[in-house]
């Protein structure tokens, strides 16, 4: 084996999915063979025979094939009854990390959300990037200047276990702090001896939702616009007002979800009419089944749920999007953004 | 004439004949031959030899002659395959009374599809699906289920309801009004009701036309067509989903958007369609229409036997805008030496109680003698010894020949009773209270007033830079906005030769100061943010910003407040916008009607705007009259002449602002918004000034060629 790059970060849902299917897809690109590592997992879900999964790690699975890919310790979020003692742990870590680097160019070492995670086993990100001899690299999601107090913590962080962090990719940057973060925060943390390695704009495709999504999450009746499933979504909103008005403000949002109570035909049609994303329909109720040709032909889907509209609410807020294995027109834009963003050759030394 | 084979065929088909008395095709059937069809009847069904008499045909293809119109009453699913067969005879229109369309949802939708493209393969016209038919008086064609045939007579009726349309006819028969055309035109899959519209602005039997709409489905074409109407006779338009209970109810049993009630008031004010708000009144205009001449002014006289009554009636016409003048001095002169000594000569004129017919012509004559009275409201009230029946003749003798309108109210009489009768048969229109007849009044001076309008051509304002708004959307879209920025937007005004003032993007306090410098003080900073839209109620604007020092303050402060109040949006900076001087404020609004296209919208402007609701509304284009028309109907416009000493306004340069905007929304199709508020607006001569401005695209993204 070559490389180990461990690629972790100081919070969730700051783009080390992204970053770590990107890069190993480009350098698969190359010739490369590469491995796929997830030392520990505090996020699982139960599968339907009620054992854990690791999502990251099942995506990781179809796009490298499931020879190249492991997580080694799976937990749940309540897990202290399952924790093995510290040095068990890091040894079943190690015994798996052999197996999975073992011929390998590169081996990317993805970490769960925070950069302690897995402390209360002996596993904290520093610790085992150590313990594996891997560079550490942070996702950063850059929101204004306190993140720079966040990555200097971090560094101290990581100094206590005397590891260095090796660079930092600033990500999902709004569109109106971008100049700022380039002219101002990467001089400053570049004075402070950070290795830049990339700044990543926020993506509205990577950030939204798709309504498929949504409807998984939600579950609920497709009762038209199918064809309309991969539609973004980007925000919610509630019709309850008069159509005349909804309509107004269907017109000013962008690929906006409504929520709306079932028999609301007037803002379903407005919805239409503004060209939204798609309806949830509440309270198990109907529109007028002359709307449903109509949302066939725009392709706008209609979802009914059981649920009132201010719970519908609560739900989808809750929901977060993570790159799917078969969701090409995702995967292919989180590509595009590394490979024009970030110094990817310096990541993987070619 | 257009739409000959519905209007005026030789030959029709009835497919689905019945013998069943209780189906439709037996009804549709019996009517046509109890109508007196001037031409031939072909009754159409496999299994009967014979219907009513008729001698029956298998197919249509067995008729031998020709065949003109197609009434089409089989179940949905084999409605294709009969009007195939129509197709291949050569028939020339189709109606087709079967349910079972696009009103039942999707399947029933593909079915419509198929039964359109049939037609048009054929060259076929198609009333319907899902209608109750259609009648003609001139040719006796009852080709209708309804229970009853009307009278012939000179109005024309189209419904979008079925429903109402036989409750309509049935009512027209036992009031005794005579129709020429009646159509119910269902699922308007292929004709609409401006086919219909387009037809009997051509026929001769048509003198007035009454409508009844709950959404309109092609508005450019409706209008067009109402357009073309107005012009020559009277079009009355009752139209249903006009409140947010009714919009809702017509949506769901419509399925179409029932469009706003502004954009529906404003297309008739373009076209002169006389709305009415309820039934009775819908009938009352149809009558008068029929029975009066115009008024050629709004100068009405009341004659009265009854002091109360007259004084109502004079209200409810004030109240209207309908003038009250005095007759002339030599004509109350006249009438002073013929009548009592105490009867009052004003306005109502007071004909006292004991009244007879002969003080009633001596004051009608008078009246149609005038030069100052357009028209007559007639009232009497049943007193002891009032002769109503030889009044009711004299009124009916003089009006035969009068050119002002006069309407009647006689006061607490049956319909049926012999004054009533007398004054029907004359077509004197009767009103059981005053008040309806001043409404009467009112909407046919307003139709009057329509018609005879000059036509002013809509001038194109040139020398508009229509590449820089080009290039502006294109970089919106491509970003994946909906929503202009401020700089955006106030960069298409100033292509559009809309006045603003100077302003600047500044993405620092520094930058702010430099800028607030260079165009000089008091400025207003408001913060820059595409996601923003009432920067007021969000405490983002800040007014009057005098110093360097004070910039600095007033950037820090708006962008913390608006990234605390709304953690989610983008902040870019703030604009520093030199401060206009102070003017009168007002708004122009234009939104994109799904079924009008773009509407103007006029008031008063500032915050207090969406709660006053002092607004006006027109369809673009507008033209300089339509743009003053609408400044006069708000109360800004008291304020726009000035009060208390004050300077008229610019008006001239208001309409100016408000044609361009009129252009620039039929210019660009994808502009779904567009708000100026407020504008200011100076004393005459000098000028006026956006000083905030609105812009949204559609989610169109397709960019345009620069």
């Amino acid at each position: 084996m070559r490389r180990a790059i461990y690629i972790a970060s100081v919070e969730g849902f700051s783009g080390k999915s992204i970053l770590t299917i990107s890069l190993a897809q480009i350098a698969m690109g190359r010739g490369l063979q590469i491995s796929y590592f997830k030392p520990v997992s505090t996020g699982c879900t139960f599968g339907p025979g009620g054992e854990l999964v690791d999502e990251d790690t099942e995506t990781m699975k179809e796009i490298l094939g499931s020879g190249v890919v492991t997580c080694s310790i799976k937990l749940s979020s309540n897990f202290l009854e399952y924790a093995d003692n510290d040095s068990k742990a890091v040894e079943r870590i190690l015994e798996s990390y052999k197996v999975i680097s073992s011929d390998k160019d590169i081996v990317l070492i993805e970490g769960s959300s925070t950069l302690s995670s897995g402390s209360l086993c002996g596993c904290q990100v520093p610790r085992l990037a150590s313990i594996l001899g891997a560079e550490l690299l942070l996702v950063v999601k850059y929101i204004d200047d306190s993140t720079i107090d966040q990555i200097l913590q971090a560094r101290d962080y990581c100094r206590y276990w005397e590891v260095e962090v090796s660079g930092i990719v600033l990500n999902r940057v709004a569109e109106d702090k971008l100049e700022r973060t380039k002219n101002l925060v990467k001089p400053f943390l570049e004075k402070k001896g950070f290795k830049i390695l990339g700044i990543m704009p926020e993506n509205r495709v990577l950030s939204s939702l798709t309504v498929r999504e949504i409807h998984e999450a939600l579950g609920g009746e497709l009762i038209a616009g199918k064809r309309g499933l991969d539609n973004l979504v980007e925000t919610f909103l509630i019709g309850a007002m008069t159509p005349e008005s909804a309509i107004k403000y269907f017109r000013r949002a962008k690929n906006e979800l409504i929520i709306t109570g079932g028999d609301r035909t007037d803002i379903v049609l407005a919805a239409l009419e503004a060209g939204a994303s798609a309806l949830i329909l509440t309270g198990n109720l109907y529109p007028s089944v002359k709307v449903l040709p109509r949302a066939d032909e725009l392709g706008v889907p209609l979802i009914v749920v059981p649920q009132d509209t201010y719970t519908t609410l609560q739900r989808v807020q809750k929901i977060v999007g993570r790159l799917k294995p078969r969701d090409n027109i995702r995967i292919a834009a989180a590509k595009k953004l590394v490979e024009e963003n970030i110094d990817w050759k310096a990541i993987l030394k070619i | 004439m257009k739409l000959e084979a519905f209007l005026n065929p030789k030959s029709v088909a009835v497919i689905g004949a019945s013998r069943e008395e209780k189906k439709v095709g037996h009804r549709i059937l019996r009517n046509l031959i109890n109508s007196g069809f001037k031409g031939s009847i072909y009754p159409i069904n496999p299994n009967a030899d014979t219907i009513l008499g008729y001698k029956c045909y298998k197919s249509v293809n067995e008729v031998e002659e020709d065949v003109d119109l197609a009434i089409i009453a089989v179940p949905a699913k084999t409605v294709l395959e009969v009007v195939e067969e129509c197709g291949r005879k050569g028939v020339k229109g189709i109606v087709v009374i079967s349910a079972g369309f696009s009103e039942i949802g999707r399947e029933g939708l593909m079915l419509e599809k198929q039964l359109v493209s049939k037609c048009r393969e054929y060259g076929m016209r198609l009333q319907g699906p899902n209608c109750l038919g259609l009648i003609n008086s001139k040719t006796g064609l009852n080709a209708s289920f309804a229970p009853t045939s009307p009278i012939p007579g000179n109005i024309s009726i189209v419904s979008q309801s079925g429903a109402l349309g036989s409750a309509i006819l049935n009512w027209a028969g036992l009031n005794g009004m005579g129709l020429a055309n009646f159509v119910s035109v269902g699922n308007e899959a292929d004709l609409s009701i401006a086919d219909f519209l387009e037809a009997f602005a051509e026929d001769e039997n048509t003198t007035v036309i009454g409508i009844y709409i709950e959404g309109v489905k092609n508005g450019e074409h409706f209008i067009e067509a109402a357009s073309k109407v107005t012009r020559s006779k009277p079009l009355v338009a009752l139209k249903s989903g006009t409140t947010e209970v009714g919009i809702r109810a017509v949506s769901s049993h419509t399925g179409s958007l029932a469009g706003s009630d502004a954009a529906f008031t404003a297309a008739c004010k373009k076209t002169g369609i006389v709305r009415v708000e309820t039934i009775k009144e819908f009938f009352d205009l149809l009558f008068a229409f029929q029975d009066q001449p115009l008024p050629k002014g709004k100068n009405v006289l009341v004659i009265t036997n009854g002091g109360g009554p007259g004084v109502l009636a004079v209200d409810a016409c004030e109240k209207l805008g309908l003038n009250l003048p005095l007759l002339e001095q030599n004509l109350r002169e006249l009438l002073r030496n013929q009548f009592p000594p105490h009867a009052s000569l004003g306005n109502p004129l007071d004909v006292l109680g004991d009244a007879d017919e002969k003080r009633y012509k001596i004051a009608l004559e008078a009246a149609l003698k005038s030069n100052v009275i357009d028209s007559i409201i007639i009232i009497l009230t049943p007193q002891a010894m009032t002769p109503s029946e030889e009044i009711a003749r004299e009124i009916a003798e003089i009006s035969k020949t009068s050119k002002k309108p006069i309407l009647a109210s006689f006061m607490g009489f049956d319909n049926d009773s012999t004054p009533i009768r007398i004054l029907r048969k004359y077509r004197i229109s009767n009103y059981d209270f005053p008040e309806s007849a001043a409404i009467v009044l009112k909407r046919m001076y307003d139709y009057y007033l329509a018609s005879s309008k000059y036509e002013e051509p809509i001038a194109k304002i040139t020398g508009v830079d229509n590449e820089t708004v080009v290039r502006i959307k294109n970089k919106v879209k491509a970003e994946g906005r909906v929503n202009l920025s401020q700089e955006e937007a106030f960069q298409i005004a100033s292509a559009y030769g809309i006045p603003v003032p100077k302003s600047m993007l500044a993405r620092s306090a520094k930058e702010a100061c430099e800028i607030a410098e260079s165009i000089g003080y008091p400025v207003v900073i408001k913060v820059s943010s595409p996601d923003i839209l009432h920067k007021t109620d969000m405490g983002c604007v800040i007014l009057n910003v005098k110093s360097c020092e004070e910039v600095s303050r007033a950037y820090e402060l708006v962008v913390n407040r608006a990234r605390m109040l709304m953690p989610q949006v983008r902040v870019s900076g703030v604009i520093v916008q030199k401060m206009a001087p102070w003017g009168r404020e007002v708004i122009i609004g234009a939104v994109r009607d799904p079924q009008f296209g773009p509407l103007i919208m006029f008031g008063l402007g500032g915050i207090y705007v969406n709660f006053l609701r002092d607004v006006s509304y027109r369809l673009a284009p507008l033209t300089p009259s339509d743009a003053m028309e609408m400044i006069s109907e708000t109360k800004a416009y008291t304020l726009l002449k000035g009060v208390r000493g004050e300077l008229p306004a610019d008006f001239r340069s208001l309409i100016d602002v408000m044609i361009r905007i009129s252009q620039f929304m039929c210019c660009f199709k994808d502009v779904v918004e567009m708000e100026i508020n407020p504008l200011i607006v100076y004393e005459e001569g000098k000028g006026c000034m956006a000083v905030d401005i609105k812009i949204t695209l559609n989610k169109d993204i397709t960019e345009e060629k620069e």
